[in-house]
């Protein structure tokens, strides 16, 4: 199946407000589709309609992946973050989030811990979201 | 037709080396040579670029989202999907075509083949190393020596020296990364425990410059190895060729694919494509060197015979990588003017089967995080922060083991042109257990579920197809290169090994061409 720009726009926007601050330039979003299109050009309709619906309902998406990712059972999402990933981090705006350039030893360890225990819980929302909404 | 002294079939660093040591002589060199002709547009440090200019997606990504290749397609190494370094794999799958369920093999078509994005590790072959070859080391330093010389090779004369070989040329060795001096530090501190446990570190031989040489500049610490090609500070069997060309010594036809030869009794015809006009061409010569990368010259062999039932044997290192970190240096400042090269080398000698492995130390700064944190065990969120403050405290360290001949895989041509590739899938050693109980003690730690095992392929170190051997069977190659059955066919690349040490081969390959080359050369003299 052939996802709408309209669909992928809107993909781009939501899962760049679920990992970083501001607006998604509009740049970024044309390539988001344009990519999309290049890499994943013909989804299965399951695949779709978990995409669709993981924006449409504004489902925690980093959590859903999540699960996605570990049970392998669906890399459609998997893919569209990586690519979104991969269009921001190239942009001077993000760099400061990819790569650490000062001595930050305490946020670093603090940080890192919280966000491994972070993960415990995104892993049960995760898994709470597909089941409730019958994504699996 | 024109009769060629000799002609040698592709232009990475056998092919390469061998029009090295015949030039001057009436010698072709026949290449397909897909080459990069944009000139990279950025210069300057990767993480400065990054930092100061808005958007650098053509350069990083490319047009045509080359650098999402591994998402949507079997994944490749991360050197070679830049958009910048796509040429190196360009119309391979449709030109040399593999197929294997259980070997992800790579080939090169371009000039230069898989040097082009070649970690630049430069490692002498040592007698123990060449204990199952029909040649010795005395047969291998001169081409060494000159290769040294030619090339120009960064290291130390340290502790690895036993198994590299002393070499009175070296250049200063690359600076080190603050996680790669510490552990070398630690090391030297605790040299006598390490040592005891078969493990030595020391500093990797490369052929990248650390001063300037014959015209080359000394490395510049970019960080752009992944991105942009023809950095002449890095060896390139490319420069050899432009220079051989522009000083007229030898010819070099580009465009041409081969597809077989025909041996009669004065001369070698050798038959190609013309990938321009797609005409088919002859040409003819008095030797030929198939230098073509060994699955290739394989491919060309069976090929030329007419052979689609033989298996041929395959040879491959056999790869772990290993994730080592440094605690007390979580949430350092990246260093961003480092490199992608080897920063350290580990030899471990297992005192248990006696094999000796190679393990090479890298840094984490060369990829883009994008490449590694949907592949990490946490929340995206979490990936990402441990990419970003674990990234200085990080080293990566990927282990070759040794292949060996009674587990290798086989080779046949099917009639269609595809090399179709068997090999048993490899077991996890016991190696990384060992190893990585020593770098405990120096405090490195890893976790056994982030070792990764790349699948039979990955090491792109190919060997083993027509091992040479003082009484050559059907398929195999004399001590000069010279493939049994034939007077003129000779056969200069990895294709010759009999056995693949757990040492990076690209040297021994590049010296054995030499030698090969230099026997065709006494001869027509």
């Amino acid at each position: 199946m052939t996802e709408t720009d309209e669909s992928l726009a809107s993909q781009a926007r939501y899962f760049h407000q679920a990992f970083f601050k501001g607006e998604l330039d509009q740049e970024v979003i044309d390539r988001y589709i344009a990519a999309n299109r290049h890499c994943l050009p013909d989804i299965d309709a399951r695949s779709k309609r978990l995409a669709d619906r993981v924006v449409s309902e504004r489902l925690d998406v980093e959590a859903v992946e999540f699960v996605l990712r570990r049970t392998r059972h669906n890399t459609i999402v998997t893919k569209k973050l990586n690519i979104l990933f991969y269009l921001v981090e190239v942009r001077s705006r993000y760099f400061p989030l990819f790569v650490n350039e000062e001595k930050r030893r305490l946020r670093a360890l603090v940080s890192l811990g919280l966000s491994a225990a972070a993960a415990v819980y995104k892993l049960a929302k995760g898994k709470y979201l597909l089941r409730k909404h019958g994504l699996l | 037709m024109d009769c060629f002294e000799a002609i040698i079939i592709g232009s990475g660093p056998a092919g390469t080396a061998a029009a090295l040591q015949l030039e001057g002589r009436n010698v072709a060199v026949l290449d397909v040579g897909f080459r990069e002709h944009e000139a990279y547009p950025f210069h300057g440090n990767l993480y400065d670029l990054r930092r100061t200019q808005p958007d650098l997606f053509e350069n990083l990504i490319g047009r045509n989202f080359e650098s999402l290749h591994n998402i949507h397609e079997r994944p490749i190494s991360l050197k070679l999907k830049a958009p910048f370094m796509r040429y190196v794999m360009r119309e391979s799958e449709f030109l040399s075509p593999l197929t294997s369920a259980t070997f992800e093999g790579v080939i090169s078509l371009a000039q230069g083949g898989l040097a082009n994005a070649w970690g630049a590790g430069v490692y002498r072959f040592n007698a123990r190393d060449l204990a199952a070859f029909a040649i010795t080391t005395a047969d291998l330093d001169p081409f060494y020596d000159a290769l040294t010389e030619h090339i120009g090779v960064s290291g130390s004369n340290d502790d690895l020296a036993p198994y590299f070989g002393s070499e009175p040329r070296l250049q200063e060795p690359l600076r080190l990364s603050p996680f790669a001096a510490g552990l070398l530090q630690r090391y030297e501190r605790r040299k006598t425990y390490v040592q005891s446990r078969g493990v030595t570190i020391g500093y990797p031989r490369l052929a990248v410059l650390t001063r300037p040489h014959h015209g080359r500049p000394a490395f510049a610490y970019e960080n752009l190895e992944f991105f942009r090609p023809y950095d002449r500070a890095v060896y390139n069997p490319v420069y050899t060729l432009d220079d051989l060309v522009a000083r007229s010594r030898i010819r070099y036809l580009s465009g041409r694919l081969v597809l077989h030869y025909r041996e009669f009794p004065d001369r070698v015809e050798v038959v190609a494509r013309n990938l321009s006009s797609q005409t088919i061409e002859t040409f003819s010569a008095r030797n030929v060197v198939l230098a073509a990368g060994a699955l290739n010259t394989a491919r060309l062999v069976l090929q030329s015979n007419g052979d689609y039932d033989t298996r041929l044997p395959v040879l491959d290192n056999p790869m772990a990588c290993i994730p080592l970190f440094q605690w007390s240096r979580i949430g350092a400042a990246l260093d961003p003017y480092d490199s992608s090269f080897a920063q350290l080398n580990v030899m471990f000698d297992d005192p248990d089967s006696g094999d000796l492995f190679q393990g090479t130390l890298f840094g984490a700064t060369g990829p883009l995080r994008s490449d590694v944190i949907f592949q990490a065990p946490l929340t995206i969120s979490a990936n990402l922060l441990w990419a970003k403050y674990l990234a200085p405290a990080m080293g990566l360290l990927m282990m070759f083991y040794p292949a060996k001949p009674a587990s290798c895989g086989t080779a046949r041509l099917r009639p269609d042109n595809v090399l179709e590739i068997e090999y048993p899938p490899r077991e996890p050693g016991h190696v990384e257990r060992r190893l990585t109980s020593v770098f405990r003690k120096l405090g490195y730690f890893t976790s056994a579920g982030l070792w990764q095992y790349p699948g039979m392929g990955g090491s792109l170190h190919y060997a083993g197809m027509l091992p040479m051997s003082t009484r050559p069977d059907r398929y195999q190659t004399d001590p000069d290169g010279r493939l049994e059955g034939t007077k003129r066919v000779f056969v200069a690349d990895g294709a010759v090994f009999p056995a693949l040490p757990g040492k990076n081969l690209t040297f021994t390959i590049m010296a054995n061409a030499m030698r090969v080359a230099s026997g065709i050369r006494g001869r027509l003299e």
